[in-house]
């Protein structure tokens, strides 16, 4: 019931460390995470491009 | 049937108030981890009154200190309180387009009341455990394959 909206930028999302941590915050309902497809296609690239 | 009108609602406590729950908190939790009925006694003007709480009692108040402690207001609804689609989505943290998607699927029972939908909290409930389950199996599938694979993990 958390009444918190964040936006994940890339940079949250990857590397998976920082991003395992602020989902499983999401999951406990300490708020809500969210994220857009572009955002998505980004922390995709950066990893595909290392 | 008991609405959410029934339930009960403490709100966010003073910071006193606060660390008074944490004190408490603490001295019950070495109680409450028993999971057995909890015999309490009261002194008031001289006199000690015992009070019995029953185990699913005693759970309840570790749980309502802790929020209190955490700064947190506590809302207590009984079982079969009925919730509109705004609570339940709002429960669920969920949109309420989406949660209607769910009643329409049949995912969550509903009644009709004239144009309005009800839900039981308790199946409000169940949902969001199964939903849980499965986030948390998702998250762990997600970081173990990020540790295999090397992505930030394990590295300066």
């Amino acid at each position: 019931m958390s009444s918190y909206t964040a936006l994940l930028d890339a940079n949250v999302l990857y590397p998976a460390p920082v991003r395992d941590l602020f989902l499983q915050l999401a999951v406990t309902d300490i708020y809500k995470a969210r994220w857009t497809a572009d955002i998505h296609r980004e922390w995709i690239e950066k990893f595909a491009s290392e | 049937m008991a609405t959410l009108a029934h339930a009960h609602r403490q709100s966010a406590p003073t910071a006193q108030d606060a660390s008074l729950a944490r004190i408490s908190g603490q001295r019950l939790s070495r109680y409450a981890r028993r999971k057995k009925p909890l015999s309490l006694r009261v002194a008031e003007a001289g006199q000690e009154q015992p009070i019995e709480l029953p185990a699913g009692a005693v759970a309840l108040l570790m749980d309502v200190l802790e929020a209190m402690a955490a700064g947190r207001g506590v809302t207590i609804i009984p079982e079969n309180a009925e919730l509109t689609t705004v609570e339940a989505a709002s429960i669920l943290n969920v949109s309420r387009p989406f949660l209607i998607r769910l009643l329409d699927e049949k995912v969550i029972p509903h009644r009709r009341v004239g144009k309005h939908r009800r839900i039981l909290i308790d199946d409000v409930m169940t949902y969001k455990e199964g939903i849980d389950a499965e986030r948390e199996a998702v998250l762990a599938q997600l970081t173990a394959e990020a540790q295999e694979n090397d992505m930030g993990y394990g590295r300066r």
